[in-house]
């Protein structure tokens, strides 16, 4: 059964069509990717699914439920965390202002803490975001993110921004907190290996006004590794068939 | 070490000048009995703050500089924020915003007088309309440059209106609020003293008058050296708030152009 639906979803930008009947169903559970090149509209959709931004047409539905505004099961993660992450506010207090509003500032600093040792940040509660390192600063948009306890994660390239060690820590960080707490996700990126590597399912995107053109089961056993997984036949084989779909594509 | 030697050799020429003051008036270059040595200036301050007179005015005029400042500042701050957010406040304002702002203030002195009297009311409304633009126009602006993604950040946890503006949208325009309050500070102490030269028997503006008309240099000179003192004082004191208020600012490599 389908958590997340975006059922023929339009959207134009001034006029000027972006996307046009994009449709596709994530199950409960399931990490689904969405992948396409740059500039197709996948932040666009995603937020679109996060009701941040809302369709020209088409409808969103969360476990049934047809949504025009943000809903309480899905957290929005950035692509930019620097623009995300308040620089006034102490790493600690940035977690903290995704439930304080709803739990008040004690227990909200104390599940802070929590999340920000299970992303590896224990110690680093009074720094500031700016003292941090570029991954340090995502893994606390993250921490932020699982602080509110969403049912559904919609990342927006949350691993694009930092360099290629990083986001190979960040992966085994997100697949490790993804299994322990059932998320639904849905990961938009232009990263074919990132999409294999991570994902149940990749969705891919055509290129502007966008839709989903195909859906690709990626099969690969779980739990993965970072190596071993990147050289089995099958992970090679699905690379090279989604590059080719991603190279193949006219030029606009 | 060479910034330093840069400060030193700025001081060196204030010294230098206050010395030619000083020689000027004791070698009678200047040939004036409205040119006192600087020193008598020094004495006769001095002499005044002393018996308690000049504290007194200072205050005064401090209190109502002060007073405008926050009821010109919070009036600035929360309508720059409904300008910003409310599009209906905008739209509703502007034209009057845009009308009001180019008056010079001191024309709205005689006005003001008829309907509040020449007393602390009227003083602290000038003051209060000097602050209010720059502090709303800059409001405005700081709003402008709010990061969309922290807004819809606030969103995406289910934050709601108000609160996003107080917690994001507030501390996030704030260097530029503050940047309105530098500007509003410089410009609150010289209306508050051109009110007290034009209307009513209070502060160091009406001391000034007085001691022009009395004839009395020292007193005057004496009384601009301080209001000079005051100043300075101020926008330093002014400076060191904003860098502990808006430290990740500067931590960000924001620049302030003090
Ligand atoms: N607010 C807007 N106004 C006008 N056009 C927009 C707006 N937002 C996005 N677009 C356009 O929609 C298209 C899709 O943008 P979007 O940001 O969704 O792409 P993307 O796939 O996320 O790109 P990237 O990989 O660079 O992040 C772009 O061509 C962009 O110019
Ligand atoms: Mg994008």
């Amino acid at each position: 059964m389908s958590f997340l639906s975006l059922d023929a979803i339009n959207k134009s930008f001034a006029g000027v069509p972006v996307m046009r009947d994009a449709t596709l169903a994530v199950r409960e559970g399931e990490f689904m990717a969405v992948l396409g090149p740059s500039g197709c509209g996948k932040s666009t959709l995603l937020q679109i699914a996060a009701g941040l931004l809302p369709p020209s047409a088409g409808t969103v539905r969360i476990a049934g439920r047809a949504i025009t505004a943000p809903p309480p099961e899905a957290v929005y993660v950035f692509q930019q965390y620097t623009r995300s992450l308040l620089p006034w506010r102490s790493v600690r207090d940035n977690v903290a202002f995704a439930t304080e509003h709803r739990l008040g500032k004690r227990r909200a600093r104390a599940i802070a803490e929590e999340t920000l040792a299970q992303v590896g940040l224990s110690g680093f509660g009074d720094h500031f975001p700016w003292q941090l390192s570029g991954g340090m600063q995502q893994r606390v948009a993250i921490a932020r993110a699982l602080a509110a306890e969403p049912a559904i994660l919609l990342l927006d390239e949350p691993f694009s921004a930092v360099d290629a060690l990083t986001r190979l820590d960040l992966h085994a960080l997100f697949l490790d907190i993804w299994s322990r707490r059932k998320l639904t996700v849905m990961l938009v990126t232009h990263d074919v290996e990132e999409a294999i590597y991570l994902a149940d399912r990749i969705a891919l995107l055509t290129y502007r006004p966008s839709s989903i053109s195909e859906i690709f089961e990626v099969g690969l056993p779980r739990p993965r590794d970072p190596i071993t997984t990147r050289a089995l036949p099958q992970f090679l084989e699905l690379r090279q068939t989604l590059l080719q779909k991603l190279l193949a594509r006219p030029d606009a | 070490m060479t910034s330093r030697l840069r400060n030193a050799s700025g001081f060196a020429l204030v010294l230098a000048l206050l010395l030619l003051w000083e020689v000027s008036a004791r070698l009678g270059w200047v040939a004036s009995p409205n040119w006192p040595p600087f020193t008598a200036v020094v004495a006769a301050l001095a002499r005044d703050v002393m018996t308690g007179e000049i504290p007194l005015l200072v205050g005064g005029t401090l209190w109502r500089m002060a007073a405008g400042l926050f009821a010109g500042g919070v009036a600035g701050v929360v309508l720059g924020l409904a300008f910003a957010l409310l599009p209906f406040v905008a739209r509703l304002f502007a034209p009057i915003v845009e009308l009001l702002r180019p008056i010079p203030v001191p024309a709205v002195i005689p006005p003001l007088v008829l309907f509040l009297g020449l007393d602390d009311t009227m003083k602290v409304t000038v003051v209060a309309l000097t602050v209010f633009f720059p502090v709303l126009t800059n409001t405005v602006q700081g709003v402008r440059a709010v990061e969309a993604d922290a807004l819809a950040m606030g969103r995406t946890f289910g934050i709601g209106a108000l609160r996003r503006a107080l917690f994001i949208v507030l501390p996030a325009s704030l260097p530029y609020i503050l940047a309105g309050f530098r500007i509003a500070l410089a410009l609150a102490l010289v209306v508050a003293v051109v009110a007290e030269m034009i209307a009513g028997e209070q502060g160091v503006g009406h001391y000034l008058v007085m001691m022009q008309f009395a004839g009395r240099a020292e007193e005057i000179y004496a009384t601009v050296l301080l209001l000079g003192m005051l100043g300075y004082a101020l926008n330093r004191g002014f400076l060191l708030a904003e860098r502990r208020m808006i430290h990740w600012w500067f931590a960000l490599g924001r620049q302030s152009d003090a």
